[in-house]
């Protein structure tokens, strides 16, 4: 089923584990069209294969690698591959983003997508060469049991003794933890990992170990000279935003601790605060000029927005922001050096490293509070690392540790500062002081996440200061940013792309009379974007600061305009929103826990909350679902996804 | 996918097959050769070292040796570069690696021919450059 469109590489194979065969599933241009690529096609596809009943630990939970079209195109950041199936943490349709090379060798050996069904009988690890599937015994190859970064040499030997010469491929592999059915485990690929929603787990039940790709094909663009041209332009865009070309590269993710603290937005002892008196000790500053050896990041990015750190003598990467913050303010630990330890601990386990920390945070909450008598307490981390590796194996407490907080809470109580959403852990950013943000976590798709929420943050303080307590018009920029990030997504890019839709000058000077404006202005501005939100073809134009759709037009040959593309990224959100209803979800499960909405940060001022029940009624109205939170009829033929 | 192939033509002297970046051509000596079409990457080293001329490239064209004293080389635009790393991914022979950064702030690295000796012209690097800043030079004498 080939395409007319470049960047595609117009095939969509299924691969069943259990009988070990492949056929092609059925994927037409004007599919390509509506659905993009990456999570909204599989978005798409997960739509016609669950019905609602399904298990996230069942033969009929299918996991889904696709790509973008823009994967590997030469695109500025476009290297990103989607993960997406049935969480074992929500129970829900839930994606993982990653920046490793499998989606590009993916796509080299003629695949837009792989549909992976059934389990294999024995520990497997598979080798993709084109169209041959060749299922290897992990077992036999001595490779399950090993660590992330272990497992990949491992699969880097077995492939170059097969073949008798190095290839170039990709890979994405579990670790102890995915083959334990840690509940947040992750999948990593490279240096990268996508490690959010328990993906690793679904793998690790069907027995899957790793999958390794390579092929020949070749990656067509539609204007191939043009795109060139256009390419230049978009990577300098890129390198002289201050956020895209400075911020990022110099000081990764992590150069966000010094604004949250500022902001007091810098989760602190399990959310019961919004800044930490260490803070100085654990910032992007100190880790740039003390510990960073290099900077790092995804073929195709020039932001290079990742850490290489020494741990025990060997460089490895460094933390981002969320689990930097998480595994210091939030446990109460300022040494930084405990927080690399930890992080690559966590990395080569095979674990989400904000579930993990996110949990842990609730533990030692819960045992100072008398609710579970677990050893764990606030500043105390000699033992983490012991914990982080019990937790992988199951042995001890970390066996109990490994379901997350949720049920952790369900079991012990402490619901009240189970520090969650639909299962699955918050971000660092403390949403009592970005209200918008704390909207975001609730209703978001995969549960509380911080990207798929939307990223309000970025106007609430780290970016623009919008005021962070007030719920006008963030309901708006919430939906508005979430079908951003949801197309951007989509394409194979990096979500930190759209951070060009704000511009420079916005940013580097905060205290000018234009900044200033914007920033009183946003709040009043919520019936404007609810006009666009509800009519994004009027924007029928490419946009000079978000170069994606014009980069989008010349790679397919489709047409893109910045209407047409909000519109794909509704349709996206919407998409997954409306498969999560088929299991139950409403807006019952769009909740944050108490700390939050009733707990003022400050105590007092009364602000200090988040209003969730005001801006999830804004919310539902901007996405034209009701007011139970279930997407509308009218709305689900609308988007075209009924 | 297109693949380089080998003609009867092929005396089997299995020059090809080792040097062969990805270990794609097999046979025995003195026996005519074959490439694995799944496993070509469409380098043409065997093209430019058969004396044969028992190589045909992806598009079915008899190739031609070329001594290796002749063959062009990559050259990297300093300026234009992005560090990007698709020509380090691409390149078969792991001749480009991203250089030491060069700005401040630690950022600023760019890819560098760090073993020029190894490079076997194959212009893998130029076509997978997205920005065109690499470009093929002859050789000085």
């Amino acid at each position: 089923m080939s395409t007319s469109f470049g960047g595609y590489m117009g095939k969509v194979v299924e691969l069943d584990l259990t009988t070990q065969q492949a056929k092609e599933y059925p994927w037409t241009d004007d599919d390509r069209r509506l659905f993009v690529g990456g999570k909204i096609m599989a978005a798409r596809i997960l739509q016609s294969m669950l019905t609602g009943s399904e298990s996230p630990f069942s033969e009929e939970n299918p996991i889904i690698i696709s790509t973008g079209p823009l994967t590997g195109t030469g695109v500025p950041s476009s290297f990103r591959f989607n993960i997406s199936s049935l969480s074992p943490q929500t129970g829900i349709v839930a994606s993982s983003n990653c920046g490793g090379t499998f989606g590009y060798f993916l796509k080299k050996a003629g695949m837009d997508a792989l549909i992976i069904r059934g389990k294999c009988p024995d520990h497997t690890w598979l080798e993709i060469e084109n169209d041959k599937f060749i299922f290897h015994d992990a077992d036999e190859d001595g490779l399950w049991g090993l660590r992330v970064m272990a497992s990949q040499e491992r699969v880097k030997e077995l492939l170059e003794e097969r073949w008798g010469a190095k290839r170039a491929f990709g890979q994405m592999v579990i670790g102890p933890a995915g083959e334990n059915g840690v509940l947040y485990a992750g999948i990593g690929s490279d240096e990268r990992a996508a490690g959010r929603t328990g993906l690793g787990s679904v793998m690790g039940w069907k027995n899957l170990k790793a999958i390794a790709v390579t092929g020949n094909h070749e990656i067509k663009i539609a204007n191939p000279k043009k795109a060139k041209e256009f390419n230049k332009k978009f990577y300098k865009k890129l390198r002289i935003h201050p956020l895209t070309g400075t911020q990022l590269p110099r000081m990764g993710t992590a150069g966000l601790v010094s604004s949250m603290q500022m902001r007091g937005m810098l989760a602190t002892r399990n959310f019961s605060d919004g800044r930490f008196d260490g803070f100085d000790k654990v910032n992007g500053e100190t880790l740039a000029e003390n510990h960073n050896i290099v900077n790092k990041g995804c073929v195709s990015c020039p932001m290079k927005c990742s850490r290489t750190v020494n741990v025990d003598g060997r460089p490895v990467k460094g933390p981002e922001l969320e689990t930097l913050g998480l595994l210091s303010a939030n446990i109460d630990n300022d040494n930084l050096e405990v927080v690399l330890r930890l992080n690559y601990a966590l990395d080569d386990l095979g674990m989400d490293s904000i579930s993990a920390a996110g949990t842990i945070a609730w533990a030692m909450e819960a045992n100072e509070k008398g609710l579970w008598d677990n050893g764990l307490s606030f500043g105390h981390v000699d033992e983490l690392e012991q914990i982080f590796d019990d937790i992988a194996h199951r042995r001890g407490i970390g066996d109990e540790l490994a379901l997350g907080s949720k049920r952790l809470a369900e079991k012990y109580g402490g619901l009240d500062f189970a520090i969650q959403s639909k299962g699955l852990e918050l971000s660092a950013y403390e949403p009592r002081r970005a209200v918008g943000m704390g909207l975001g976590y609730a209703v978001s798709n995969r549960g509380g996440c911080h990207l798929n929420g939307g990223y309000l943050v970025i106007l609430e303080g780290l970016g623009l200061f919008v005021d962070p307590q007030t719920p006008k018009a963030k309901a708006d920029a919430t939906m508005m940013f979430q079908d951003l990030m949801e197309a951007t997504a989509a394409c194979g890019m990096c979500l930190f792309t759209t951070y060009m839709f704000f511009p420079s000058p916005l940013i580097t000077r905060p205290n000018s009379v234009i900044t200033s404006t914007v920033n009183k202005v946003m709040p009043h501005i919520g019936a404007a974007l609810r006009g666009i939100n509800k009519l994004p073809q009027i924007a029928h134009m490419h946009l000079p600061n978000l170069p994606h759709t014009k980069a989008f037009e010349l790679v397919t040959g489709m047409n893109m305009t910045m209407g047409d593309y909000m519109e794909r990224g509704e349709r996206g959100y919407t998409l997954e929103r409306h498969i999560s209803t088929k299991f139950g979800v409403s807006a019952k499960d769009d909740t944050l826990p108490k700390r939050l909405t009733d707990e003022p940060q400050d105590p007092s001022d009364p602000t200090t909350v988040v209003p969730l029940d005001t801006l999830k009624r804004e919310y539902y109205h901007a996405r034209g679902w009701t007011q139970s939170g279930i997407p509308t009829t009218h709305t689900l033929k609308k988007l075209k996804i009924i | 996918m297109l693949a380089y192939s080998i003609t009867d033509a092929c005396i089997g002297c299995t020059l090809c097959a080792k040097n062969c970046p990805v270990g794609a051509i097999s046979g025995k000596p003195k026996e005519q050769h074959t490439i694995d079409p799944d496993a070509c990457i469409r380098c043409g080293l065997c093209g430019r070292l058969c004396a044969k001329g028992a190589v045909l490239d992806a598009d079915g064209f008899k190739t031609v040796r070329v001594n290796k004293k002749l063959w062009w080389h990559p050259v990297i635009d300093a300026i234009e570069c992005v560090g990007c790393s698709l020509c380090v991914i691409n390149c078969p022979k792991g001749c480009i690696e991203l250089g030491e950064p060069k700005a401040e702030g630690n950022t600023g690295a760019i890819a560098e021919i760090v073993h020029p000796e190894s490079c076997i012209a194959c212009r893998l690097c130029v076509s997978a450059c997205p920005i065109d800043a690499i470009h093929m030079e002859e050789p000085a004498n």
